[in-house]
């Protein structure tokens, strides 16, 4: 890409009362150029004042999710349109400009309690696991919350429904042999039934997990259980 | 399955259609129609039987005659016939993949518009020979 990308950013200060408005800004575009790039290159020389956040840039730490043109995307991976319009993530909380609060997300995963509920104290020997089990449990575990999914889940902005990454890490633990927690019902709970089952969520997914699988496992456990109550995804799936 | 937590590659971007915000809006507007169109002429009929009938009613009642009666709104029912159409076949493929069917989600909602657009088209096609 050679040509000038227009970049309008979402710039909103809650601090000070202001409005929120879009600033527009002309960068140089470059080949293979991506959205951070983009961001990059407005704050060194344009915005020195633009708040956003990123870490890796390899798409594995999951911290620079933005929207452009609406569609919730890891600005490190995403490549740089000549029209951008560049937003925080929705539903979350601005703290400012692109960088949005996500104290209430964690705030989530601290309260599902996602670690391993063993039945009885662990015997401080190893424990056999089926390796293609091993090897589903280790791909669930592999989100990065980035909360892509969850700002493009139609049915966590119309419903009571906390967001398909949510309902992925339950997932895992349900599948864990070692686990003995209500994950069911904590999925349940935190509106599992009110996804729409339209795989936006999986179609978005950075890093090709399927959340919308996850919550499918879980509704196939409510319609015919399993035959000791856990992992009856992964046996279906085989 | 897909490939394991790998960063995806730079032929991985979130352009294109949406096929499921797509399929989800049209099983919403279709199921809207379908009840819009079901609603009125259900009234319609069952204020058929109440006597003494209100002007209003042998009014609207006419009306629906005549408007129903217009070859250019021929069209709204072959619309209705892929509405019904979309509609049930979404439905069941929510079903089936909640049952355990893995289903392309792009593939999938080509073939429901395909199949549902069969008798829409020959309604229209049909009625219009007539």
């Amino acid at each position: 890409m050679s040509e000038r990308i227009r970049a309008e950013i979402y710039r909103h200060d809650p601090s000070t009362g202001d409005a929120p408005r879009y600033d527009r800004f002309d960068v140089d575009g470059e080949p293979e150029m991506r959205v951070l790039d983009v961001i990059r290159a407005v704050y060194e020389k344009e915005a020195g004042d633009l708040a956003f956040q990123y870490a890796c840039r390899t798409g594995r730490c999951g911290t620079c999710g933005v929207k452009v043109n609406g569609r919730p995307v890891l600005a490190c991976q995403e490549r740089a349109k000549a029209e951008m319009r560049i937003e925080p993530l929705t539903p979350f909380p601005v703290l400012r400009d692109l960088v949005v609060d996500r104290g209430e997300v964690e705030e989530r995963f601290r309260a599902l309690a996602l670690a391993p509920q063993r039945a009885a104290p662990h015997a401080g020997t190893r424990e056999a696991v089926d390796p293609i089990l091993a090897r589903e449990i280790g791909r669930l575990g592999s989100c990065i919350s980035c909360m892509i999914c969850v700002s493009a889940c139609p049915a966590v902005a119309e419903r009571p429904f906390d967001g398909p990454a949510f309902m992925l890490e339950l997932r895992r633990l349900d599948e864990h042999p070692a686990d003995h927690g209500p994950r069911l019902e904590q999925a349940v709970e935190h509106g599992m039934l009110e996804c729409f089952g339209c795989d936006i969520c999986t179609q978005l997914c950075p890093i090709d997990l399927s959340p919308a699988d996850a919550i499918r496992g879980f509704r196939r456990q409510v319609y015919f259980g399993s035959r000791d109550g856990k992992n009856g995804a992964t046996r279906q799936a085989r | 399955m897909s490939a394991v937590g790998l960063p995806r590659d730079s032929t991985r971007q979130a352009e294109g259609i949406l096929y499921g915000a797509v399929g989800r809006q049209l099983n919403r507007w279709t199921g809207i129609y379908i009840v819009g169109f079901v609603v009125v002429h259900v009234i319609n009929e069952a204020t058929l039987r109440i006597q003494p009938r209100p002007d209003v009613l042998v009014a609207l009642h006419a009306l629906d005659v005549e408007v129903w009666a217009r070859a250019a709104l021929h069209s709204v029912e072959g619309l209705l016939y892929f509405a019904v159409g979309f509609h049930f076949l979404y439905g069941l493929k929510l079903i089936a993949m909640d049952l355990g069917a893995r289903l392309d989600v792009r593939t999938t909602f080509w073939a429901i518009v395909a199949l549902a657009a069969i008798p829409g088209v020959w309604q229209v096609v049909t009625i219009g020979v007539r």
